[in-house]
């Protein structure tokens, strides 16, 4: 009968999971499994309310991310409708957006992450955090909280609240910042760029440490990501799916992923997992190294040199690790268009499209959340109110990849015998996908941790952070 | 006198408090957008502007509310601990001498009803008594919805608490409730009157119909004992 | 010697903690103030060390959920319910209008993707009958509802908590802080669903919109009637609403709307009643919103909604 590791709760990673490692009788391991705990439900809980306000409401989805949801359950109206908001409006999308990932990835990379690629996996599990890195270097630690902090600053200025944003609407945007915002976030784009460039120098000897992780982290599956003609583009695009070989295995258009992906539920979890059909079964993963696998253009010439430097030590490149240096990427690319877009491509034109009454129809959205490909699909009855919702979030889409990576992970930790190490390996296997599991079951989470070895269910040992128990 | 204060700063110049207000306390500054507290000695604390005021800005020193049977003390201890300026609003009922003359005169109104409710009905006198209890469990906020008898029981017994002091004792569909303090007891006392009358028919039958609402089930009065604590029986059926 | 503050996050978003982290420069000021013993989303202590303030995210929802804050309440002194899902079950509440099975079914089964027919099995954490507030289970002292609170009210709420009363927490509404000026303008229409109105400067009522800044409390600063977009009462009732079983979001708009524009008192109700799902949707699972005599919340969101409106 197969030993079970228990890992409970991972923390560190925006949600409630824990992990669990089967181990045969040979104490090789069999498999390694994310278990997420927990469940909002919202497919439910959004029927019966008024499409119009799903952009303001769907935000609440997610601490984290909310500015994926807002964006796209607007983009969802707008698709329903027939609607295309002004350019202007788009350009203060974008700029709202440009904050949010620049904020989303920082908190992953920095915040949540930052301790394992700064301090080591094998650093004790008291100092592994972002109030260490602050004793430890605090110089580092302040630029990157600040590029966080200016991030979500131009979120807060364009989208009115920095959780939550609330300014887009069916149409385009309830209200366009003023000259002396705009003046601020180009500043701050400016500054984040500069500064994420000098940030990647000392990153690079830390995550070349990472190597033989990145070795092991080894993960062969697809990439899929939105596509704008072979340019990263986190609004709009063509879903694109990349083999492990490189070669475009497909390519369909937003409202027709029903046809193209499968849901299912797994084992001791709420939160379901998605491969590709028709034809499938295969597995994929989403984010921002799917981006870059896909597309080779980025919209910026900075972020465009990392990228061909990146591309260049081979394409696609398929470890969970990389993610971590992919995201690098996609945020310096999005402190250059804040700089851009605010510091004079907006233009003066109007920020707001007459949108008809909604009534009974279908209203699908696709956008690249920080963490990967979401959909908003709504179904609403003559009254404008919602009768059935589909979501699938970026989380959902690597769930087989955080899996495989975990398993991966374990493998070349067990070894070791070092359950402190082996614990905070697999913690870092998932923290690679900044697993955002509030999404993800459209939930969120803690919780203290146990590690149980099991034979047949029962409980052989266990250990627990800061003693046996 | 009462003190009233608006927030200047908040106000959002609607003057909807002026035109409420039943005793034109106010009157409307229009070059400042904002109310002028002109005749605060004609104020009676209704707090109906308060009430209306959309920032919620206007505030009266003076006025005390009473803790009500309707202010929940649930909702009154999130509220307290919720802003930093509600804990003043609302004071504990008044001293003993005037709950006892409060009470003294209930009592007397409660007694005639009960009169006249017996020569008029008669036999129906049951009836009645569950039909109020069942009124009153309908329309008392209850700001947690019993789940089963137990919880009923509970709350009953906290809500009955100023007057009645009640005791209740489950086995499966047997139920037995003791009161000990009892504010018809004390009334009947007062003037005179034997126990078991109508004031205590119409009572019983009133906290049968009162539990049977808030616990979802049936409830049959079986046998009451009366003394210094009266005991009822009472057979509990699922509805 | 530094206050001990200890963070746990249930069934919620996780967007308090993040406001949390957007006191910006001001949390680094605070990182000297207090010492965080445990913040689940930042650091690795997994166990409940003993703490001076436990500042809970979310609602309970699971009994997991249920677990961790009895134990969170037995590390800590002093315990506050943060943010609307803690404070009214928040968004997450709203799970308080359905079954169970209802969510299983709108999650698991139907739409393009589900392969259908599938259900966690026993070795996820068992789903509660319903989802309530943190006080439904443990004592709570301190409220500070918001989706999240403004970054001001955490620290104004953190500090009360600590003894300091320098920054206050009123009971004023989301329109304390509005720049919109609330006028007569007799004869506008009920715009139903809108979030936005044609004129800046003006109150969203007076334009026949429903926003909900004054009967929501204000820990936000008005962002959202600042910025366009009509107040959705995120941050839960104003506390007249609490106290008073009378007063009730419905009755309380319809009169300010009627006063201001003449639209019937009845037309509003009768609107939000129709949409409660939507309106009320920030404090459904609270027994100040759905125990008072005069709402009949499950009545008008919970049937008609699980059929998806008629």
């Amino acid at each position: 009968m197969a030993h079970r590791v228990v890992v409970n709760p991972v923390t560190r990673i925006e949600g409630h999971a824990k992990i669990i490692l089967e181990i045969d009788d040979g104490g090789q391991l069999a498999s390694g499994h994310m278990q997420v705990l927990e469940i909002r439900g919202f497919e439910k809980l959004l029927q019966g309310m008024e499409l119009a306000k799903m952009p303001q409401m769907t935000a609440r989805l997610c601490g984290v991310c909310p500015a994926a949801h807002h964006l796209v359950a607007t983009a969802a109206i707008e698709q329903g409708l027939g609607v295309t908001p002004p350019r202007d409006a788009k350009l203060l999308r974008e700029l709202l957006y440009a904050g949010h990932v620049l904020h989303s990835h920082a908190l992953s990379n920095f915040v949540l992450t930052g301790p394992d690629i700064l301090l080591g996996i094998g650093a004790e599990a008291a100092t592994r955090n972002v109030f260490s890195l602050l004793a430890i270097d605090p110089e580092l630690s302040k630029t990157l909280l600040r590029i966080r902090s200016v991030g979500q600053r131009t979120v807060e200025l364009v989208g009115g609240r920095g959780v939550h944003p609330v300014t887009a609407v069916p149409g385009g945007m309830a209200a366009r910042p003023g000259a002396d915002k705009l003046e601020l976030i180009a500043g701050w784009g400016a500054e984040a760029a500069s500064s994420l460039e000098k940030v990647i120098e000392v990153l690079k000897p830390k995550l070349a440490e990472l190597e033989p992780l990145r070795q092991a982290a080894h993960l062969p599956y697809h990439s899929l990501a939105l596509s704008n003609g072979g340019t990263v583009d986190l609004l709009e695009g063509e879903w694109v799916v990349v083999d492990p070989a490189g070669a475009e295995e497909r390519r369909f258009a937003g409202p027709d992923y029903g046809h193209n992906l499968v849901e299912h539920v797994m084992p001791g979890s709420y939160m379901k997992s998605v491969q590709l059909k028709n034809p499938g079964p295969k597995n994929f993963f989403v984010g921002p190294l799917a981006r870059l696998n896909v597309n080779s253009k980025m919209r910026t010439p900075k972020a465009q040199a990392y990228l061909d430097a990146f591309r260049a030590a081979g394409t696609p490149r398929l470890s969970a690790v990389d993610f971590i240096e992919a995201r690098l990427i996609d945020m310096l690319g999005c402190a250059e268009r804040m700089a851009a877009i605010a510091g004079g491509e907006l233009g003066d034109g109007p920020v707001k499209a007459a949108v008809p009454a909604i009534g009974a129809g279908r209203f699908v959205g696709v956008i690249e959340a920080p963490r990967g490909i979401l959909v908003h699909d709504y179904t609403t009855d003559d009254g404008g109110r919602i009768a059935d919702v589909n979501l699938i979030v970026a989380t959902q889409n690597n769930y087989d990849a955080i899996d495989c990576a975990v398993a991966s992970l374990a493998r070349h930790y067990l070894p070791q015998n070092n359950d402190e190490q082996l614990l905070n390996g697999v913690e870092f296997a998932m923290r690679c996908f900044d697993p955002c599991l509030a999404c993800a079951t459209h939930t969120a989470g803690r919780m203290p941790l146990t590690v149980e070895l099991r034979r047949g269910g029962e409980l052989l040992r266990s250990v627990r952070r800061g003693g046996a128990s | 006198m009462i003190q009233i204060t608006v927030d200047d700063k908040a106000c959002v110049s609607c003057s909807l408090c002026a035109e409420i207000c039943p005793t034109d306390v106010f009157i409307w500054d229009e070059a400042k957008g904002l109310p002028r507290v002109d005749k605060p000695a004609e104020c009676f604390g209704c707090l109906s502007c308060s009430e209306i005021c959309p920032p919620h800005c206007i505030t009266h020193e003076g006025v005390v509310l009473s803790e009500s049977h309707y202010h929940d003390p649930y909702a009154l201890r999130l509220a307290s601990r919720l802003a930093a300026d509600v804990g003043g609003r609302f004071n504990v009922p008044g001293d003993p001498a005037s709950q006892t003359r409060a009470a003294t005169d209930l009592g007397v109104r409660l007694r005639s009803v009960a009169e006249v409710f017996k020569r008029t009905l008669g036999g129906s006198l049951p009836a009645v008594g569950t039909m109020a209890g069942r009124t009153l469990a309908r329309h008392l906020p209850r700001y947690r919805e019993p789940r089963g008898l137990d919880e009923a029981l509970a709350l009953a017994v906290k809500q009955f608490a100023p007057a009645w002091e009640l005791t209740t004792d489950r086995k499966g569909e047997d139920l037995t409730v003791d009161i000990g303090r009892c504010f018809v007891r004390e009334t009947c006392e007062r003037e005179g009157i034997e126990l078991g009358g109508e004031m205590c028919v119409l009572f019983y039958n009133y906290l049968a119909g009162y539990l049977g609402q808030m616990g979802r089930v049936r409830l049959r009065l079986m046998e009451a004992e009366r003394g210094p604590t009266c005991r009822y029986k009472v057979k509990i059926y699922e509805k | 010697m530094k206050a001990r503050v200890s963070t746990d996050w249930l069934s919620g978003c996780s967007g308090c903690h993040v406001a949390m982290v957007d006191l910006h420069e001001k949390l680094l000021g605070l990182v000297e103030e207090v010492d965080f013993v445990r913040v689940p989303v930042l650091m690795d202590e997994k166990g409940y060390p003993k703490a001076d303030v436990g500042v809970v995210e979310g609602a309970v929802r699971s009994d997991h959920d249920r677990q961790a804050l009895e134990k969170m309440r037995a590390s800590v002194d002093k315990l506050i319910a943060f943010g609307s899902c803690a404070v009214y079950g928040g968004p997450s509440g709203l799970g308080w209008l359905h079954e169970r099975d209802e969510v299983f079914a709108a999650v698991y089964d139907g739409g393009p993707t589900n392969a259908g027919g599938e259900r966690p099995d026993a070795d996820a954490p068992t789903l509660e009958d319903s989802v309530v507030p943190i006080d439904e289970v443990v004592e709570v002292d301190a409220y500070l509802p918001g989706c999240p609170p403004h970054p001001y009210f955490i620290a104004a709420g953190l500090r009360a908590v600590l003894g300091a009363s320098d920054l206050k927490l009123t009971s004023m509404s989301v329109c304390a802080d509005c720049d919109r000026k609330m006028q007569k303008n007799p004869g506008a229409a009920l715009c139903r669903g809108a979030v936005t109105a044609d004129k800046d400067s003006l109150c969203f009522l007076s334009q026949g919109v429903v926003c909900l800044g004054s009967v929501s409390l204000n820990r936000c600063q008005a962002p959202c009637p600042k910025s366009g977009v009509a107040c959705f009462g995120c941050a839960g009732p104003s506390v007249d609403l609490i106290t008073e079983p009378h007063l009730d979001l419905r009755n309380m708009v319809g009169r300010r709307l009627n006063l201001l524009t003449g639209i019937p008192v009845e037309e509003v109700a009768r609107y939000f009643e129709e949409d409660a799902k939507t309106l009320y949707a920030y404090a459904v699972a609270s027994p100040v919103i759905h125990g008072k005599p005069t709402v009949e919340m499950r009545q008008w969101a919970g049937p008609k909604a699980a059929r998806g409106g008629e």
